[in-house]
Order: structure tokens, then C-alpha cells, then sequence
């Protein structure tokens, strides 16, 4: 086979991967819009006293792991503390924060060390103190040696009280009936033991006293090249993935779990540098194995607003880590992929994620390389390229329309025309840059999982001001 | 994104510059879409929030005050709001009316036409719908709402419609509604454990006699009667105590339990003595749940005879030693929130040579703020000592 010969072929292969590959997340959008409809008219229109009687809810743990939070913790905890929901305690676990972290939690909550008296029921790195709040009965902070956000959140499991436990991330406010809206699922099905909420993009958003009171569109590029990416990949393709039962993540930063179920399959894993992904994986395995009915749901109006990087080189970071922690946590239990043992996880949701997800990257930068590789070798028809790199720009310009529609007919968060706009130029800009350098950084990522295991590297975070977010 | 040689496509260039074509007028499509449907929804939604902003802060000072000029102001507000704004209005609002009034407000709902256009989407083929407006019929109420619930409860095929119809009947709480209510439920009742215990909440409130009847009735399973008890003590009846005493002493567990939560919430002095009792238990949840009830019976009745109340102490401090964290936790609570001689009893627990009993005191002092709020410690490796006790990484020492 000549060099042409196997540059060409290989493009067509790129070629019919990019068709494949879109036609799926078409797929996953028209599957989205029906569920979403029917779960607008199901649950979402009723009011929120409706959905859960306030005698027959479930206590919830909400478990905060952090490591140098000091610019946030504050306003996270205070805005954990405000939730509406009829019992529940906040346990924030401070993870050998070497800045101001637990400095900040002792200025502002007045707190008591009381004894560590509790289980180890999962093994965790050594808790030096365990305090109380005495103007807040429900809150409860940790203070332990570092040993990772999965150490940290085991330890809070340790320690907690109730049934359901919550994990938010440090940099994250919820909406007051958040924890209301995700817990119904569990008061519905005995089978459900994990329930992913939906992440917004906090930077925009107006916040007062802690609390989002109102949604805009974000005003720096990067951010609403991010905002566009979450609503697209939380409407459609975690709202997909959950109805077809193949569900394999729900986000670190909102996530609400039977607590037991965790402990049966040994709490949260630091094999892998994503330990969101790799324990739904791992749920969704162990309830396969030992035959348990279990269920896990994505729901798309509990909302958990969160800080997204704000400079490239964070941005960077963050992809890289959930690339491979992807990639990680598909290996470490491959023995799911195509396994009809497994079900639509293992049929579908594994190979779906390995392929597309894991692979994607790979792929498209290979398409990418080989222009270059045929031109050089005169079989490149240039105008074809080009029309055919439109054709790709347009189409997933059509998808994120797509789910913005999904957004603004279902949810209507964003209320100024303005913000729209500004969140479709952003799906205008997105394929214009921004996707190639992400693409080229998660294609890396799994040059580093196969060559080398990174760590979480640094993200700077930014205070939560109030007014408008930055 | 790249093209393929001319052996696979015929003609790559000019399918894809097709295909762009097309997609960008779809793209276009969609834009326009998006933009036009925020605009006009978003008008619309605003509109809707000003007319029944508008009609609320007028018809509310009205409908608190009972008064005499309700009826034109609801004319008035009609036409400048609309009806369907005075419709949302009186319907939210007719939950926290009563008597003359709550019917007075159906009337209107009936002749401004409300009900007639719910009744028609009570007809509709699609649940959701019929939901809906079941919904709104038990916040509309009146005859022919009544009429309606009726109906939707005893024949619609939906679960979830015909718990809605059942909870519209419950508020109605004429007699006819509530036994056809009771009727619906005990037919098919919900498979969730919560819609069951809300709707033994709503019927405890709206008729206790019923209630009763229908705990007495040999109807229920164990299960079921421990969920009814527990939605009776919630709503305080005092037929609860009666019914809670005949299960003190049998033979389920978590039946005694039940009762013992129960006691605790709505008993009196008399039922300080059974509950004494109770922390005595073979079971740890029976008992924590006599501590948490004693906390409740010791605060609501401070009138108890002292030697009662002393009595009640002692064998709660007794308690603190129990192998049960939950016990020794609720006893705690229950000496810290006693006053001072239930803390006298805590104070002398931190110094006991139990080092449960040290534990649990420490807690519940720090929980009422008896321990002073520290600092932590620079060097970790550095003992704490607070009020003569040691604090080490790990718990108390002596």
C-alpha cells in the first residue's frame, strides 16, 4: 500500500468516524428533547411543596471536600447552610489545606473541637480534629491530613449521619431548593442510589448573599465557550446517556448518593484522577455483579452553580485531568466493554465512551495532521476541505442551537435576549479555535495515562463577589 | 472534515458544499427560532408575572381583611388584570381561606369560568394534563369540583391523578369526600412509602374520626399502621396517644418505637412514666427514640412533679453508659436541654470513669455552648486541655 494510498484511506475513516460520531449526539439530542418534555410536564411545573412532603423526605449529608479554598469556603459553606430542604447537615472536610482555609472556617462559624469518635468505615488518612459550629447545630468541619478529594470525601462519609449523602465541590453554590428537587428520585424509586444534578456556569450569574438570584451569560469568552459546552453536554448528552440506562458519570460537583451503596463497593477510589467518574462506573459494575436493581438518573433541574477557569492554562489543566481520568477509569474496568453481562453500560455506554470520548480527541487531531500530509502529497482537494470543515462547524453549530432551544423552551434561564445571543456566538466561536487547542490537549492525556500518571496541577479560583460574577 | 479520495466519493466537493448550504440554512432556521420564541415567550412570561403581581397585591389586603368591598374590587381587578390572574389568585390563596369565604371564592372561580376550562382539561387523554388540572380542581373546590374529584379518585387509571383527586377531597373535607377518599386509597393505595404517609398526614388532619375508623379497621398491615401512627403524631391528635398506648407494649419493635415518638411529641405528664419505662428497651431504637421523647416531654411539660422530672434525669443520665450510640447520643441531648440539672448531670458524666458517658457529655455540653470555642492547635502534636480534660487527636483522654 502506497503512502497516498494509506493517508486517504485513513482520512475516509476519519471521515465516516465524524459522521458516526454526530449522528449519535443528533440522536442524543432529539431522545433529550423528549425526555425533557416529558420530564417538564411530569415534575418540573409542579410546585416544589408538591413534589416532596416535607415529612417524607430523606436527611442528607452534603459532604464539601477542600484543599485550598480559602477564597471561597466561606460563601460555599453559607450557602450550604441556607439550603431549603427540611433536615440535613453540611460536613465540610478540609483536606490539609496549606492556605487559609480552615483559618477562614474558624473566623466565621465559631466552632468547638469535639472528639473524633467516629467509625472507620472506609480508610482514610489521619483526621487530626473534628469540630462543631455553635451557631450552626448542622455543621460539622474536618480537619485531616491531604490525601486527595476521594480521601476527603471517604472521611466524610465516615463521619456523616445520614442515609443520602451530597457531594459539592468547595467552589460551587447551589439554587435553595436544589437539594429538594435531586432528593425526590430517592423518595420515588428504592431503586435509585446515585442522581446527578445539572452545573452551570456561575461566571455571569448574579449572586446575592450567597445565592444566585439571577442567570446571565458569562462576559469573557472563555467562560461562555464553556457555558455553551455544559449546556450542550448536560442537556443533551447526559440527559441521553441517563434515558438509555448508560449513564457512566455524575459531576464531582453535584452529586447526590445512597450512602450505603457507596460503602458496599468501598467509597471513592484514588486509582484514577477523576473519582466522580470512576465510581458511577463502578456502581453501575458492582449493581450488574451482585444483581441489585440499582439506578442511576441524571435530573436536569437541580442546579449547582459552579466557577469555570478563567484563563487558558486552568482550562488546560482541568481537561487534561477529566480526559484522563476518563480514560482511566474506562480501563480500569474494561472488563464491562461490550459485555452484555453489564447491560446497556457495558453494550453501549462503555464503548460510547471509549470511542467517542476517550478516542475522539485522537481522531480528530489525526484528521487534522493528515491535511497537511495530503496536500504535501498533491491528492488533497482543497475546496472539498474546506467545505467539509464548514459542514463540521455548522453541524455542531446546529447541535448547540439545538440545545439551547432545549434550554430556553424547557428551563429559560438565561432571560435577556442579549445573554442568548451571546451564548450562540459562542457556539459560533467555539469550533473556531477554542475546540482544536482542548482537542489537542485531551489527545495528549492519553499519552500521559499510557506514559505517565499526572496529578490535578493548579486551577485558580476567583472569590464569589457580590453582583455579578466575574 | 477532511475529504476523502475520488475513489470512495464521487463528487466530495460538491456534497459537502450541498450539505453546507443546507446546514446553514437550518442553522439560520434554528437562530431565528431561538431568538423569536425568547423574545415573544419571555414577553409573554413577563406579562403574565405583572398581571398577577398586580392582581395579588390587590385582592390580598382584601381577602385578609374579609372585606365588604371584596366583590367589586375582584370585578375591578378583573378587568384590568384579566381572569386568569384573579383565578391564580383565588386559587393560591383559597388554600388559607375558610367557611364563607373559601366558598364565596369558588363561586367567583365558577362564574369567571375557571373551573369549567379545568373540568375540560380533567377530560384530557394525556395524564400530565389531567393532572394538572385535578390539581387545580381541589384548589378551586366547590360542588362541581367536588363532583369532579370524586370521580377522578374512585375511576381514573393514572396513580399519580387519582392521589392528586384524593388530596383535593381531603382538603374539601365534607364527610362524603373524605370516605370517598379513604375508599380510593384503601382500593389502590401508592406503592411510595412517602405518598402513603402524606396522605395518612392530610386525613389525620382533615378527619380524625376517620382516621381512627381506618387504623382500628384491621385494614392495614403492621408496617402500614406504624406509617398511619407516625402521620398521626405528627398532626397532634389527641386520639394518637390512645391509639400510641395500645402498641407501647407490643410485640413489634419498631411499632414500640413508633408509639414512643408519638408519646413524645403530643403526650403529657401522664406518659412521662411510660416513657421512663421505655429507655429500659431490649431494642437500642426503642430506647434512643424514649430519650428523644423525654427531651420533648421534659421541655413541653416543665410543669412535671420534681420528683417525676428527677426521676426522669437519673435514669437519662443512667443512659449515657448504654452500648448504643444513638441512645447515649439522644440521652445527652436530652440532659443538655433540661436545664441546669440536666447539665449538673452532664458536668458529672465528663469526669465518670466511663469513657462512653465522658463522650456523650462533652457533645451535648458543646452543643448548648458550655465549652469555650478554640482555636486550633498550631502544633498539632500539642495537647488541648479544657475543663481538666485532655484533647488529643482521637478523643478525650484522662
Amino acid at each position: 500500500m502506497s503512502l497516498s494510498t494509506f493517508v486517504t484511506t485513513l482520512q475516509s475513516a476519519v471521515l465516516a468516524y465524524f459522521m458516526i460520531v454526530n449522528t449519535i449526539y443528533l440522536v442524543f439530542t432529539v431522545i433529550a428533547f423528549l425526555d425533557l418534555l416529558s420530564y417538564d410536564r411530569r415534575v418540573r411545573r409542579r410546585q416544589i411543596s408538591d413534589l416532596i412532603s416535607n415529612v417524607t423526605f430523606r436527611p442528607i449529608s452534603v459532604i464539601v471536600p477542600a484543599y485550598n479554598e480559602q477564597q471561597t469556603i466561606v460563601s460555599n459553606v453559607n450557602s450550604m447552610l441556607g439550603l431549603a430542604y427540611p433536615e440535613f447537615e453540611v460536613i465540610v472536610v478540609n483536606d490539609g489545606s496549606i492556605d487559609e482555609t480552615m483559618k477562614r472556617l474558624l473566623a466565621s462559624f465559631s466552632l468547638f473541637p469535639v472528639p473524633n469518635a467516629n467509625r472507620q468505615i472506609l480508610k482514610t488518612k489521619a483526621v487530626r480534629s473534628v469540630y462543631r459550629s455553635i451557631d450552626h447545630p448542622n455543621l460539622m468541619i474536618i480537619d485531616k491530613e491531604n490525601g486527595g478529594k476521594s480521601d476527603a470525601l471517604n472521611a466524610g462519609i465516615n463521619v456523616s449521619s445520614y442515609p443520602l449523602f451530597c457531594s459539592i465541590d468547595a467552589d460551587s453554590l447551589l439554587d435553595s431548593d436544589a437539594l429538594l428537587r435531586i432528593a425526590k428520585p430517592f423518595v420515588d424509586d428504592d431503586r435509585v442510589v446515585a442522581a446527578g444534578g445539572i452545573v452551570r456556569v456561575i461566571n455571569g450569574a448574579e449572586i446575592e448573599g450567597d445565592r444566585v438570584v439571577g442567570s446571565g451569560a458569562p462576559k469573557k469568552l472563555i467562560h461562555y465557550c464553556q457555558a455553551i459546552e455544559y449546556v450542550r453536554g448536560f442537556l443533551t448528552g447526559r440527559t441521553a446517556l441517563a434515558r438509555m440506562n448508560s449513564l457512566l458519570i455524575i459531576s464531582g460537583a453535584f452529586g447526590l448518593f445512597l450512602k450505603q451503596a457507596i460503602i458496599d463497593i468501598g467509597g471513592y477510589s484514588n486509582q484514577t484522577v477523576c473519582e466522580d467518574m470512576e465510581l458511577v462506573v463502578r456502581l453501575q459494575r458492582f449493581s450488574k455483579e451482585r444483581r441489585r436493581p440499582w439506578r442511576v438518573i441524571f435530573l436536569p433541574d437541580p442546579v449547582c452553580w459552579t466557577q469555570v477557569p478563567s484563563d487558558y492554562r486552568s482550562l488546560m489543566r482541568q481537561r487534561d485531568r477529566w480526559q484522563r481520568g476518563l480514560i482511566e477509569s474506562i480501563f480500569l474496568h474494561f472488563r464491562m466493554f461490550m459485555n452484555p453481562q453489564y447491560g446497556a453500560v457495558g453494550m453501549f455506554g462503555m464503548p460510547f465512551y471509549l470511542f467517542f470520548e476517550a478516542l475522539g480527541p485522537v481522531v480528530e487531531l489525526i484528521g487534522y495532521l493528515a491535511l497537511p500530509v495530503l496536500w504535501y502529497l498533491g491528492v488533497l482537494d482543497t475546496s472539498a476541505a474546506v467545505m467539509f470543515f464548514i459542514l463540521a462547524v455548522l453541524y455542531n453549530l446546529m447541535l448547540s442551537l439545538l440545545a439551547l432551544i432545549i434550554e430556553d423552551l424547557l428551563f429559560q434561564r438565561y432571560e435577556r435576549a442579549s445573554d442568548l445571543l451571546r451564548m450562540m456566538f459562542a457556539a459560533c466561536f467555539e469550533f473556531l479555535g477554542y475546540r482544536q487547542i482542548l482537542t489537542v490537549r485531551r489527545a495528549a492525556a492519553l499519552v500521559t495515562v499510557v506514559f505517565r500518571r499526572g496529578q490535578w496541577g493548579h486551577i485558580t479560583r476567583e472569590k464569589f463577589e457580590e453582583g455579578t460574577a466575574a | 472534515m477532511t475529504p476523502s479520495s475520488d475513489s470512495l466519493l464521487r463528487d466530495p466537493a460538491s456534497i459537502a458544499s450541498n450539505g453546507v448550504v443546507w446546514l446553514f440554512i437550518i442553522v439560520v432556521v434554528l437562530s431565528i427560532i431561538v431568538v423569536v420564541h425568547h423574545v415573544v415567550t419571555e414577553r409573554q412570561r413577563h406579562l403574565k408575572r405583572l398581571r398577577f403581581e398586580s392582581a395579588a397585591l390587590t385582592l390580598a389586603p382584601h381577602l385578609v381583611a374579609l372585606s365588604s368591598n371584596l366583590d367589586r374590587e375582584i370585578s375591578a381587578t378583573r378587568l384590568r388584570c384579566g381572569e386568569r390572574a384573579v383565578a391564580l389568585v383565588l386559587r393560591k390563596s383559597r388554600y388559607d381561606l375558610k367557611g364563607e369565604l373559601a366558598d364565596r371564592a369558588s363561586t367567583i372561580l365558577d362564574e369567571i369560568g375557571e373551573i369549567s376550562r379545568v373540568l375540560h382539561e380533567a377530560r384530557s387523554r394525556r395524564d400530565w394534563r389531567r393532572l394538572g388540572a385535578v390539581r387545580a380542581l381541589g384548589e378551586c373546590g366547590g360542588a362541581r369540583a367536588r363532583k369532579a374529584l370524586i370521580h377522578a379518585a374512585a375511576h381514573d387509571r393514572s396513580d399519580d391523578v387519582r392521589g392528586a383527586a384524593r388530596e383535593g377531597l381531603l382538603y374539601d373535607g365534607t364527610d362524603d369526600a373524605v370516605r370517598v377518599a379513604v375508599e380510593s386509597f384503601v382500593k389502590a393505595p401508592p406503592q411510595r412509602d412517602g405518598a402513603r404517609h402524606s396522605f395518612y398526614i392530610r386525613l389525620a388532619a382533615a378527619s380524625e374520626q376517620q382516621m381512627t375508623a381506618l387504623m382500628r379497621s384491621g385494614l392495614l398491615a403492621v408496617g402500614e399502621q406504624k406509617l398511619a401512627l407516625e402521620a398521626m403524631g405528627d398532626v397532634g391528635r389527641r386520639s394518637t396517644l390512645t391509639l400510641a398506648k395500645d402498641h407501647l407494649l407490643g410485640p413489634d419493635a419498631e411499632m414500640r418505637a413508633t408509639a414512643i415518638r408519638v408519646i413524645g411529641k403530643g403526650g403529657g405528664e401522664g406518659e412521662i412514666r411510660m416513657t421512663i419505662r421505655a429507655l429500659d428497651d431490649d431494642e437500642w431504637y426503642v430506647r434512643a427514640a424514649a430519650a428523644r421523647a423525654l427531651e420533648c416531654l421534659l421541655n413541653l411539660r416543665p410543669a412535671a412533679s420534681a420528683t417525676l422530672r428527677q426521676t426522669a434525669l437519673e435514669r437519662l443520665q443512667r443512659r449515657l453508659s448504654d452500648p448504643a450510640w444513638w441512645v447515649r447520643a439522644n440521652s445527652a441531648r436530652a440532659l443538655a436541654h433540661a436545664g441546669e440539672e440536666g447539665r449538673v448531670l452532664l458536668r458529672s458524666g465528663m469526669e465518670s470513669g466511663d469513657a462512653f458517658a465522658r463522650d456523650a457529655s462533652f457533645a451535648a455540653l458543646g452543643m448548648v455552648g458550655e465549652l469555650p470555642v478554640i482555636a486550633p492547635k498550631e502544633n498539632p502534636e500539642e495537647d488541648l486541655t479544657i475543663g481538666g480534660q485532655t484533647l488529643r487527636p482521637g478523643g478525650l483522654q484522662a
